[in-house]
């Protein structure tokens, strides 16, 4: 018996041996450098901003690639490839660009105005399959690319090498805004042609602080400092944004010391808060709203007083405090405070459950309703599936029963735009911090008619067509406070619930590390302490 | 996923006489009594029934009843397993999520064994092109993803948990098919089967009168330990969200939720765990009981 | 014997195209549009249908299929909706991780498993035996999901020894490879046991002793031998269900491998990368299948192949 336990040891270590052998490391860390290991998350796709519209494939594409502006941290616009923020011609539909000169991409290149041509001609082209056109489909000539009937984007004009001017359809005031976003990074032309379908797979070339030394789509990608980089040199030699997909796992890597920086779920804030981890959560407001989306062209909910029912229903102090813990400011209005079209005099919600079954009532339900929530599976577990219950359960409360039901997220986009979710619980961050961004991206007609609400009313849509188009401030302010009351206050098309706040896990080590307005993470002038992380 | 127990893949079939006898069971049954630790699985599985059938009665409180001021208590006095992050007792919705399990397991074995003992037989018992076909489809299920057949069987039925049951069913019908077309294969070579044709007995005879009793047991056997598979399988269904609906309390699903509060809570992630683990144990030990006192090989 | 195989190779063909097919009748069926969900909440109806043209999903359904078919003959499976990748590309780097997982939960479910079975049939009825039965039983009654993040929490995040997860370093495999070989070696010591208890009250073991021949000899050299058939059985069927990726462990320890590339592309409606991953399971599990198929014939020459079959 003796012998075989020997043997039997002999065979268990040879495996062992066999199981590391067949684990060769893919990844070798450096001690000594000033490398960020990001813990991010893997959307499955290349980093093309022009292709996909993740805040998480964000993170990444801004460290290699820039747009000719940027929005700071104070919501500011800063010119980045160009000597200086334009200013709308007379009009309001022409801008005249000019680029610092001697900028170059990370293989070498010169940029030149060709290149910001050719960046924005590639989204309108139909081939690139963009997705995320609609951001300045208002430059002239744009819409007939998209259809097919044109080769080139007529209100682009290359004046010279470092000079260009785009008009647009309309004096659209954010414009500036809208391409400071990621969707709107300048490529290389030449590298870009170059690399065909495999650019943002393979070959990602930019004018950024960061080039990519390695990628892959399941691992995550590489990236170093770009030693010609025009702005102020990086303190960090490079980051590595390391793909971890499930976020239980994402924060025991993070604790174990293993990551140095990575999102970290409101739900879970209290928590964190409490624990030794607190010094380490940092936290910012990104402007974004969560909302109940009504169904305007559903059975019961097509009835305003029954949608009016569930605004009064909900508790949304109780959700702030309680679900939310306090990190999260009750909503009084679609718009954020601070953002233009904000009405400060709006009185807050307030809970009436009673008044909630009278309106049921006269509406013709004395006994209560029974309304589907569909919401995406992989949602449940996250802050939208935790609102979903909880409002479900102040629901019930005035016999308005919401039936949860989960569905794949391939199925709940469908259901979405054939207008078949009859209530969902929504969030959304605007992709420029401007008004247009939040009320005509989530409730102008066409575009309500792809999400939830199915929201269609003449007069708010032409508040929002006059809005864009004026440049003048404080009317465009009261247009929005206008249109904002209208759909929250008088149609209930969206019933907002409150703002949150947005939390991340930084290592105490990591310097300088500032969220801006859109959920996304920037590194520029990030530093990494190495004598305080070696005593670690 | 379902724990098949593949030793007894038609390698091996009972004597071939007298099996379907009295004297056989009630010695199955004195055999498992003798045996102290499958008494002690079915005393489990007697509780865990009780527990389901008459949760309203047992679980201390509504399963649904929120308290979001109280979230996410540790065990105390009050909450015995302490509250979830919507201040749910977490015993009573363990407590009400043993019937989605037991229920799972049972439904959906029943609808797996009734299509994979028919066509399996068949498959065994015709050979040639019938064989051919069912095995080739046998293949196409089994090499098919679980999941997209999960999702596309609750899409066609739409969501609800009695369809959860029959998706798990019609996922695992391919275990059945495979393990009686091995069995019938083997045992419509042996004498008895053959004596049952000579003699001008017809095929479905033979097949229900002595190929299908011979493989009762066997059949019992992957029963048993085929409901704790199903339980697992709609754990893992509900884990990744596409079992049992909210706010109903699936142990999957709340395994799935306490893995966010881990570092913190872990006694939340510990219990519906333990739950699964207790109850898939219980039905293993009692299948493998059940299996060593049917199965006439090792009764010595 | 070879006619056999030959057959049985060429009906997997019939195999893989029936897979494919019930793949892309199933996602075209299913609710989801792939180009929805790429655009997400930001998709207007123009550019939904100017990215479907230019994907070619406006075509008619049955022009969609043959395309695919004669791509797919050519090996060219296309290249993903999402990540724009070609599918063989994203299918062999995939390969290469569960290969490497599934290699390594294989070791330990076979080398401890077959250990753990013989030493317990040797100790039948024993304390040694109970308790062997019992971790055995136990492993397969544990959810995997569950078995892993305690495995995480307790062996990564409290005690550091290995990595938490990814496919970083040499370790980085030690944790998933023991929650998915876990589940694999108790069924493998289970059919081992029983296989054992079989074989060791056969006259030939019996005579063997008689003849005075060392316990090790008979155990190892005359019992195990013949034990063996039937666990190298099982043992096929297990190396195809671990080739074929297993999306829980490889969910919860962020592990590339094939197992989460199928989910993804199903939750994605990312039919091309989908169909990749359907015949890549399919024709690993017929091969596995027809390995074992073929071993019956061997074990019990009574199963015959005929040539009608």
């Amino acid at each position: 018996m003796e012998k075989m336990n020997k043997n039997l040891i002999c065979r268990i270590s040879l495996a062992a041996a066999l199981c590391l052998c067949l684990s060769l490391p893919l990844f070798a860390a450096e001690a000594d450098k000033k490398i960020l290991r990001y813990g991010a998350v893997n959307q499955k796709s290349t980093l093309d901003m022009q292709l996909n519209t993740y805040s998480r494939v964000m993170d990444i594409s801004d460290a290699i690639v820039e747009p000719l502006l940027r929005i700071d941290e104070e919501n500011r616009l800063i010119p980045v490839l160009l000597d200086e923020t334009p200013k709308p011609s007379k009009d309001g539909r022409t801008y005249r660009f000019k680029l610092k000169p001697g900028i170059k991409f990370h293989d070498g290149t010169t940029l030149k105005a060709s290149d910001v041509q050719y960046t924005f001609e590639r989204m309108f082209k139909p081939s690139t399959e963009a997705v995320a056109t609609y951001i300045c489909d208002m430059i002239v000539g744009a819409q007939d690319m998209l259809e097919g009937n044109s080769e080139d984007l007529k209100g682009f004009k290359v004046i010279d090498d470092l000079t260009f001017e785009i008009t647009l359809d309309f004096p659209y005031s954010p414009f500036l805004n809208a391409i400071a976003t990621s969707y709107a990074g300048i490529y290389s032309r030449k590298a870009c042609e170059a690399a065909g379908k495999d650019w943002g797979l393979v070959t990602y070339i930019g004018t950024g602080p960061f080039k990519v030394t390695k990628m892959d789509l399941d691992n995550g990608v590489v990236t170093e400092r770009f030693e010609d980089y025009h702005g102020d040199k990086q303190p960090l030699d490079g980051i590595e944004f390391i793909f971890i997909e499930d976020p239980n796992t994402r924060r025991m890597e993070y604790e174990s010391g293993n990551i140095d920086i990575m999102t970290l779920d409101a739900m879970l804030y209290p928590e964190y808060s409490k624990s030794r981890l607190a010094p380490e959560i940092g936290s910012y407001a990104p402007i974004g709203i969560i909302f109940v989306d009504p169904n305007v062209k559903s059975e019961f909910l097509g009835d305003v007083r029954v949608r009016e029912a569930v605004s009064l229903a909900i508790d949304r102090r109780a959700l702030a405090d309680d679900l939310m813990k306090g990190t999260a400011i009750e909503a009084r209005s679609f718009l954020p405070k601070g953002m233009v079209g904000y009405d400060d005099k709006v009185a807050p919600y307030k809970r009436d459950v009673e008044r909630a079954r009278k309106l049921l009532a006269d509406a013709g339900y004395p006994n209560g309703i029974e309304v589907e929530s569909y919401i995406r599976n992989t949602a449940m577990n996250e802050m939208t599936g935790r609102i979903l219950l909880a409002v479900q359960n102040q629901l019930a409360e005035a016999g308005i029963n919401i039936r949860v039901i989960q569905v794949d997220p391939a199925t709940m986009s469908d259901m979405r735009s054939n207008g078949a979710v009859p209530f969902e619980v929504f969030d959304w961050y605007a992709d420029f911090p401007d008004p247009d961004g939040f009320l005509y991206s989530m409730l102008y007609s066409v575009n309500a008619e792809q999400l939830t609400s199915n929201y269609r009313s003449a007069e708010f849509d032409k508040l929002l067509d006059d809005a864009r188009a004026t440049a003048d401030a404080e009317k465009r302010a009261e247009l929005y406070k206008k249109a904002d009351n209208m759909a929250t206050r008088v149609d209930y098309a969206a019933i907002p619930l409150f703002h949150e706040k947005l939390y991340f896990l930084a290592k105490p080590y990591v310097k300088n590390f500032k969220m801006v307005y859109n959920d996304v993470f920037h590194f520029y002038g990030v530093d990494i302490d190495l004598a305080a992380r070696k005593k670690k | 996923m379902a724990p098949v127990d593949k030793d007894s893949a038609g390698l091996f079939g009972p004597d071939g006489l007298a099996v379907e006898s009295r004297g056989f069971f009630a010695d199955s049954v004195l055999r498992l009594c003798a045996n102290r630790l499958v008494i002690l699985a079915a005393v489990v599985l007697a509780i865990l029934a009780a527990l389901a059938l008459f949760a309203p009665f047992i679980s201390p409180y509504d399963p649904m009843k929120q308290t979001l001021a109280d979230s996410l208590h540790g065990p105390g006095a009050k909450h015995l397993l302490g509250t979830d992050e919507l201040g749910r007792d977490i015993l009573s919705r363990i407590i009400y999520g043993a019937r989605i399990s037991l229920s799972v397991g049972l439904v959906s074995q029943l609808i797996a064994c009734s299509i994979g003992v028919l066509l399996g037989a068949i498959a065994g018992f015709y050979g040639g092109f019938a064989d051919t076909l069912i095995s080739r489809t046998m293949e196409i299920f089994a090499a098919f993803p679980e999941l997209l057949f999960a999702i596309a069987i609750m899409f066609v039925l739409g969501p609800g948990v009695i369809n959860v049951f029959i998706a798990l069913g019609l996922l695992s019908w391919t275990h059945y098919a495979r393990l009686v077309r091995g069995q019938v294969m083997l045992l419509r070579e042996m004498e008895y089967a053959q004596a049952c044709r000579v003699c001008g007995g017809s095929n479905a005879r033979v097949i229900i009168r002595h190929l299908l009793p011979n493989c009762f047991s066997t059949i019992i056997v992957l029963v048993t330990l085929g409901i704790p598979g199903a339980i697992l399988t709609e754990a893992s269904l509900s884990y990744i969200g596409l079992g049992v609906q909210p706010p109903m309390a699936s142990w999957g699903q709340m395994i799935s939720t306490a893995q966010q509060y881990v570092s913190f809570y872990p006694y939340y992630s510990v219990a519906p765990g333990l739950a699964i683990v207790i109850t898939v144990l219980a039905f293993n030990i009692f299948g493998d009981g059940l299996r060593d006192a049917l199965d006439p090989r090792l009764r010595r | 014997m070879i006619v056999y195989i030959l057959k049985r190779l060429l009906q997997t063909i019939f195999v893989l195209w029936g897979a494919s097919l019930v793949t892309f009748i199933l996602m075209n069926v299913l609710p989801g549009d792939p180009v929805r969900l790429m655009l997400e909440k930001r998709a207007t109806p123009q550019a939904v249908e100017r990215i479907r043209h230019e994907m070619g999903l406006d075509k008619p359904k049955i022009t969609q299929y043959l395309d695919f078919v004669k791509n797919a003959l050519k090996l060219d499976l296309g290249r993903s909706y999402f990540t724009r990748e070609p599918v063989m590309t994203a299918l062999s780097r995939r390969f290469g991780v569960t290969l490497r997982l599934a290699s390594s939960a294989y070791a330990i479910a076979l080398v401890l498993g077959i250990s753990i079975g013989v030493l317990s049939a040797l100790q039948r009825g024993r304390a040694l035996d109970s308790a062997v039965r019992g971790v055995a039983v136990l492993g397969i009654s544990a959810p995997v999901f569950w078995v892993a993040i305690i495995l995480q929490m307790v062996f990564g995040l409290r005690l550091g020894w290995f990595p938490i997860s990814g496919i970083r370093s040499a370790g980085s495999f030690v944790l998933p490879a023991a929650a998915l070989g876990l589940r694999h070696m108790a069924s493998i010591s289970r059919v081992t046991r029983t296989s054992m208890l079989e074989v060791i009250s056969q006259d030939y073991i019996r005579t063997a002793r008689a003849k005075g021949l060392a316990e090790n000899a008979v155990i190892l050299k005359h019992a195990l031998k013949n034990a063996l058939i039937p666990i190298i059985t099982l043992a096929g069927t297990e190396l195809g269900d671990l080739l074929t990726g297993s999306m829980l462990t490889e969910w919860v320890f962020a592990i590339p491998g094939i197992g989460k590339l199928m989910v993804d592309s199903i939750l994605m409606r990312d039919l091309p990368m989908l169909q990749g991953t359907v015949l890549y399971v399919a024709v690993v599990f017929v091969l596995s299948n027809l390995a074992v198929d073929i071993s019956y014939a061997f074990i019990d020459p009574r199963i015959r192949y005929a040539k009608s079959d």
